[in-house]
């Protein structure tokens, strides 16, 4: 009963411990810009929503939201759509060249892309798909993948083989075993990585900002626009950064249950 | 709640008027920052939307030196994103010019009425002389400013003391030092140490104004030369003596930030920055703010000199109707524009004569005088004491600046983390910018 | 029945019944276009002199002289130093602080889903962002909120981003990354046969026994797979370096992904950044390969 207690007030302090900035930084988004930065910190003040206005209004969010939710949807589902097959086979029917397979997959993301950003750049601007949701798709597809091969690989080999052979050999289809008896039993895993790709997506900010203009610029260059170097606009950055990360939370939020399944019936031992 | 409602249907009218507009024949593209003014360029444009229903513009805004390496990248492999581009001198005189990146602005083909409209003539000589190259125009000014000292006229009142108009170096650092209190969480002077090449115009100045310089007419690098070092070993010391705790890591927006929060005695710095700490909204020294000239030693070039601009791409294929953008942006009309709409406070600063000639800004704007005067001192070709190669007074109009420069960032700012010895700093810099110059082919051996 | 060993036969009786190469060639083939291709760009452009901002000087073939004055540069050797002290350093102290939330997580049960939640944030937050409001909120020698919390011990002019900028930077990114290591573990934790704790307590083991002989072994292979996938993703490193001190000072901070960033923004040199990037991708490679071998994610072990 102690041990528990103690537990939950290590987690609790610990949560609020690297909650902190993130929840000061939202605090300040309701100051105004001399409170802001105040020292000592002004805790006597009205909350306001402005920034929150500003940043949605005159930053145009919901455009830049929309190609954050366009683009990280396209390249998640890519990055799925051809990554979970492949994971599927490299987890219980490797052949020679998997461990080939998945060493060039990892490969691919060694390349910092500073170092790529012209080459890439030239390419696109002459296949047109410079400022286009396709473009960075296409690339952060690519990103995606080899996490989906080396995470969903592991969290299928979780299952046990004696499982998989018996579904094989009762049903021939690969594809009926995926739906049936692969992907419910993988769920945990399968909805971390879903959600760790839909995080990193998100923030990708090099690739977007490099690859992107008016038109399909995400969250992360409408984030950049917030970073002056004059005038003082912290709590307005505060503002389009919460604002920048209140889906992900609120996706985070809602999808907690699944992704923290404890031992809900153990806890009572 | 208010904000749910307004907020839907401002959505619902942005929506209907990207639509709408989306059935406009032209689609002007401009980069710019995200400085105060640019911002009120970006929430008046829909004015020069409605003065030309043809002409749709769009605002890519992104920080500085991402914007840099942003535009630099696209026009260098022509991606054409862009069609107008927001730099500064530099640019145009270290290369963009050079390499026809920009179009020259050729006024000539104007009818007469629109040329008296824009009144090029109206633009402060010393600040179209940076924006000149080769005898033609590349790029109009948005804001213009050069440096000067700021200071607070409340401390220095009570502490008895007076900021002489034209101060030396040595009068600031008495001054600076006699008001430093860290205890009580005041610091005599506010001074940079980030290693940002960007963010080095004031130790350039300084270096100049102490009569010393950074090439000598062969283009020998001076960083050993006994002026440099001991311009170079004053700036350290007096950020250690009476400056801010952790300079190494404090860039302009941090020293803004202290400065408003009134924390700070002396700073000199850029000349838009009075304008941000006369703000109610974010500063709390409004009205506390003295201005001198940027302090010289022993040289009469004390200040810098900038312009944030507005230039058109040369591959555009918008040439037209970009032009005609930047000419509203940077015109009287605008200007007026932006005194009915925000204040004349606001005008956009260091342009135009005319705007110093307006009774409404000279009231607003108590800076405005001296802010004039400094420009018109500010001698961007000749920035140094003794005749050298370069001009350049923010930064050193080369395009090799950009790399010695960033090196010699780091170095400095190594020195005043306390480091890196002095010594060593000038000498690795010596050796590393001689080697860049060599390679460049400025030194011939 | 135990999820790890695999039998010979098991194995080749599954492999008659594999799905084939359909399965894995659309990824490949994938990878392969959208990658290669400017990868092979990339390392014509190695051997290649191109100024951005000279172009009258053309580009011209120059062998490996990129790649021998990086080697030659101090800043290059700084910056190969630091992104293996940064990597390894930040991957240890993940998983190390991640595996302790991941257990506390696992066994309570008040309050779960928000705990998880704050502890998640620092990771949901852009690379640029989080540095930004360390640097600006909390480190601040002069309005930080971590020397004003000081100052009423009387403690004054704290400077970790001039005086300690390594380990700042690292405190950082040990924030910011500390959750994805969690996220794996708890996904690991999860799928944590519950039939061998059983056994495990049925024979008298307690709960630190369940943990070293029940829980370890079977979160070995999640260690593995989250400490490689957050190396690689550590690799480059770049907002917090970039935000809170850029490169510096003294390039005291700078990684191999910020010399490509200072070759390429700063200098314009598009073929040395190239090379620098070539480099990079190879050491990479060399270590991958290497850790592979050694902890022995062979595919027919794990």
């Amino acid at each position: 009963m102690i041990l528990s207690a103690l537990a939950w007030s290590a987690t609790a302090v610990l949560a609020l411990v690297m909650f902190f900035p993130i929840a000061w930084m939202v605090i300040t988004s309701t100051k105004s810009e001399t409170d802001a930065i105040a020292i000592p910190p002004n805790l006597w003040f009205v909350p306001s929503l402005a920034k929150f206005e500003a940043a949605f209004i005159d930053g145009d969010y919901l455009r830049f939201f929309d190609n954050s939710v366009a683009i990280v949807g396209g390249s998640v589902l890519i990055a799925l759509a051809l990554g979970l097959p492949a994971a599927y086979s490299l987890a219980y029917f490797p052949g020679k060249r998997a461990n080939d397979i998945l060493l060039f997959a990892l490969s691919t993301r060694f390349m910092p892309g500073v170092a790529v950003i012209v080459p890439l750049f030239l390419l696109y601007s002459k296949a047109g798909l410079i400022d286009t949701r396709a473009g960075l798709i296409l690339i952060d597809a690519a990103l995606n993948l080899p996490l989906v091969l080396w995470l969903m690989r592991r969290f299928f080999r979780d299952i046990p083989l004696e499982i998989i052979e018996a579904a094989l050999i009762e049903c021939r289809s690969h594809w009926r075993i995926f739906w049936r008896v692969v992907v419910p039993l993988s769920v945990p895993g399968l909805g971390a990585t879903i959600f760790l790709l839909i995080i990193l997506t998100w923030n990708e900010f090099f690739f977007a900002v490099n690859v992107t203009g008016q038109s399909a610029a995400p969250l992360p260059v409408y984030m950049a626009a917030f970073m002056t170097t004059e005038g003082q606009t912290w709590a307005q950055m505060s503002a389009a950064a919460t604002l920048a990360t209140l889906p992900i939370m609120i996706l985070g939020w809602l999808t907690s249950r699944s992704l923290v399944r404890g031992l809900a019936a153990g806890a009572s031992r | 709640m208010k904000f749910p409602s307004k907020g839907w249907a401002l959505v619902g009218l942005a929506v209907a008027l990207s639509t709408a507009s989306a059935f406009a024949a032209t689609t002007v593209t401009i980069a710019t920052i995200n400085n105060p003014d640019m911002l009120v360029m970006k929430e008046l444009t829909p004015v020069f939307e409605k003065e030309n229903p043809d002409v749709k513009v769009e605002f890519q805004v992104l920080p500085d030196n991402v914007l840099r390496q942003s535009i630099t990248q696209d026009v260098a492999v022509n991606g054409g994103r862009y069609d107008v581009v927001t730099l500064q001198p530099y640019e145009v005189q270290s290369g963009w010019a050079k390499n026809n990146w920009l179009s020259p602005l050729d006024f000539s083909k104007l009818s007469k009425a629109e040329q008296d409209a824009y009144d090029v003539d109206d633009i402060i000589k010393n600040i179209r002389a940076g924006l000149t190259y080769d005898s033609k125009l590349y790029a109009l000014p948005f804001y213009g400013e050069s440096s000067f000292t700021m200071y607070r006229k409340d401390l220095f009142e009570r502490a008895g003391l007076t900021m002489p108009e034209h101060p030396t170096w040595t009068q600031i650092r008495e001054l600076a030092c006699k008001l430093h209190d860290p205890s009580h969480g005041m610091y005599g002077i506010l001074m940079k140490g980030i290693p940002q090449y960007g963010q080095l115009s004031p130790l350039i100045t300084l270096i100049h104004s102490f009569g010393a310089s950074f090439f000598d007419k062969d283009w020998h690098p001076q960083f050993t030369s006994p002026q440099f070092k001991k311009a170079f070993t004053f700036y350290v010391d007096l950020v250690h003596d009476c400056g801010e705790p952790g300079a190494s890591s404090q860039g302009v927006l941090e020293l803004l930030t202290i400065m408003a929060q009134g924390k700070g005695a002396i700073w000199v710095d850029a000349t838009v920055i009075a304008g941000l700490l006369q703000d109610p909204a974010t500063s709390k020294v409004v009205d506390k703010v003295g201005y001198a000239f940027a302090p010289t030693e022993g040289s009469n070039n004390g200040g810098w000199l900038t312009a944030w601009s507005l230039g058109v791409v040369a591959s555009s294929k918008h040439q037209d109707e970009a032009f005609k953008f930047i000419r509203w942006a940077t015109s009287k009309d605008y200007a007026k524009l932006v005194a009915d709409k925000y204040g004349a406070v606001r005008m956009p600063p260091g342009t135009r004569y005319s705007t110093y000639k307006d009774p409404a800004y000279l009231a607003a704007a108590p800076f405005a005088k001296l802010t004039l005067q400094v420009i018109e001192n500010a001698d961007m070709l000749h920035p140094a004491k003794d005749p050298v190669p370069y001009t350049g007074t923010a930064q050193i109009d080369i395009p090799e600046f950009a790399t010695w420069a960033a090196d010699f960032a780091q170095d400095y700012s190594a020195v005043i983390a306390g480091q890196m010895s002095i010594d060593a700093a000038l000498a690795d810099t010596q050796a590393k910018t001689e080697a860049v110059m060599k390679a460049a082919g400025y030194i011939k051996d | 029945m135990t999820a790890i060993a695999v039998t010979g036969s098991q194995t080749a009786r599954l492999r008659r019944l594999a799905p084939g190469t359909l399965a894995t060639a659309p990824s490949v083939i994938y990878l392969v276009l959208v990658t290669q291709l400017p990868f092979v760009v990339t390392v014509y452009l190695s051997l290649h002199q191109w100024n951005l901002l000279h172009p009258e000087r053309g580009v011209s073939f120059v062998g490996l002289s990129n790649y021998l004055s990086l080697a030659v540069d101090p800043v290059f050797q700084i910056a190969v130093l630091n992104t293996v002290i940064f990597t390894t350093e930040a991957v240890a102290a993940t998983t190390i602080i991640g595996l302790g939330l991941a257990l506390l997580l696992h066994h309570i049960s008040f309050l779960r889903g928000l705990l998880y939640l704050f502890l998640l944030s620092p990771f949901l937050v852009m690379e640029t962002v989080a540095p930004l409001l360390w640097k600006t909120y909390l480190l601040n020698p002069v309005y930080g909120l971590l020397n004003w919390f000081l100052s009423l011990f009387g403690i004054a002019g704290l400077d970790p981003l001039g005086q300690a900028p390594a380990l700042t930077v690292m405190t950082i990114v040990t924030w910011q990354w500390t959750p994805f290591m969690m996220l794996i573990l708890l996904a690991g934790l999860q799928s944590r046969p519950e039939e061998l704790v059983e056994a495990a307590r049925v024979e008298g083991a307690r709960s630190f026994g369940v943990f070293r002989n029940v829980t370890l072994p079977h979160l070995r292979p999640f260690f593995a797979v989250g400490m490689l996938v957050e190396a690689i993703l550590l690799l480059p490193l770049f907002g917090p370096i970039y935000v809170a001190t850029y490169g510096g000072p003294g390039f005291r901070t700078a990684n191999l992904t910020f010399d490509a960033y200072r070759l390429l923004t700063q200098q314009y040199e598009v073929g040395k950044a190239a090379a620098c990037g070539v480099v990079t991708a190879a050491l990479t490679m060399a270590v991958t390969v290497i850790l592979l071998r050694r902890v022995r994610l062979d595919v027919q072990r794990s």
